[in-house]
């Protein structure tokens, strides 16, 4: 449900950067959202339609590039990759390359506006 | 010609949020009053942990509660049996609180008079967890019937917090609850986090939790000069 109170927010800003450009119309919205996020690519889409009518926006499409989880080990300071399933199934997750438990997080709760292809 | 342009724009999202939120914690620091964001699931025991901190701390700290849960007037009442000022926020059947949410409630309330401020979130572990409300600490509550999988359910909560508080910690021996795994993700996920294990109805942990606020408060007001 908090999909929709961000999405009003991304059509402002996405907006914004649209007009600052003089541009007709905003075909591509790129998003970065990190896996750790809860953000259903389908709700997403759902508020997006209906907050943009009437916009710039009205008619674009979303690109949401999912940013994985990544886990560095402290005691060879290799970093480990995985989806958010991976993360769910593996609460006992190591290090792949030495086998280590000490990891720490050190990506994937971006939420970030990357950019916007628009038509001029 | 029409022509097809690239724009970078590289802005988090919630930022209008967050930049309000810094504005609510710089007035909150210049007040001196220590702000928490009390998150948790329903029935977690979010107001059993405020009422037994207010009987441990009311007499040296200047306590106050904004009620944020839809289901709340009930947990109002409980707090104000306990001698001390709630506030309720209409969220209309929200899911979550934001800044903008949360500024009416703190503009009816002189935070001078205030050392201690706590926001009773929605109970919900997804959407609160992503909202900045000015808050000094994210406290979160988990109760032992809830479930050591949490963690790998609702992660982002887990991560951002400040303090886990483990709550009911007298149905551990009765439940298959994993200590020691929930321990070990979030040694992973956020091992700065404090984690204190408790129960509000024995009262196990609640002074050593109560102890620790008493210290960050001290250490908030020595900030604000």
């Amino acid at each position: 449900m908090h999909e929709l109170a961000v999405m009003a927010g991304i059509i402002d800003v996405v907006s914004q950067y649209a007009k600052a450009q003089n541009a007709k119309k905003i075909l591509d919205i790129r998003l970065t959202v990190g896996a750790l996020r809860d953000f259903q690519e389908v709700w997403v889409r759902h508020y997006f339609e209906k907050f943009s009518r009437g916009t710039l926006a009205e008619g674009a499409t979303i690109t949401m590039a999912i940013q994985p989880i990544r886990f560095r080990c402290k005691a060879c300071e290799h970093s480990t990759e995985m989806g958010r399933e991976a993360f769910i199934n593996t609460p006992t997750a190591t290090c792949e390359q030495c086998g280590s438990a000490e990891l720490v997080l050190c990506s994937g709760s971006q939420l970030m506006i990357d950019g916007i292809e628009v038509q001029l | 010609m029409d022509s097809v342009q690239l724009i970078k724009i590289k802005e988090e999202i919630l930022s209008d949020n967050t930049e309000l939120g810094n504005e609510i914690r710089g007035r909150m620091r210049a007040s001196g009053t220590f702000f928490i964001n009390l998150m948790a699931s329903p029935g977690a025991g979010k107001t059993s942990l405020l009422v037994q901190t207010i009987r441990r701390m009311k007499v040296d700290v200047r306590m106050g509660v904004i009620e944020g849960d839809i289901e709340s007037m009930v947990d109002s009442q409980k707090i104000q049996d306990e001698g001390v000022r709630a506030v309720q926020i209409e969220t209309g059947g929200a899911c979550h609180l934001d800044a903008a949410m949360v500024q009416p409630a703190l503009a009816t309330l002189n935070l001078a008079d205030y050392d201690l401020l706590v926001v009773e979130n929605i109970g919900n572990l997804v959407c609160p967890a992503e909202f900045d409300i000015g808050e000094t600490k994210k406290v979160m509550l988990l109760s032992i019937p809830e479930g050591h999988d949490k963690i790998l359910k609702y992660p982002l909560m887990f991560t951002v917090c400040d303090v886990l508080i483990i709550n009911k910690m007298d149905y551990l021996d009765s439940s298959d609850f994993d200590l020691q795994q929930l321990k070990a993700t979030m040694a992973k996920l956020n091992p700065k986090a404090r984690i204190f294990e408790m129960s509000c109805k024995t009262g196990q942990g609640v002074d050593a939790w109560c102890a620790w606020l008493k210290e960050e408060i001290a250490a908030w007001k020595q900030q604000a000069g």
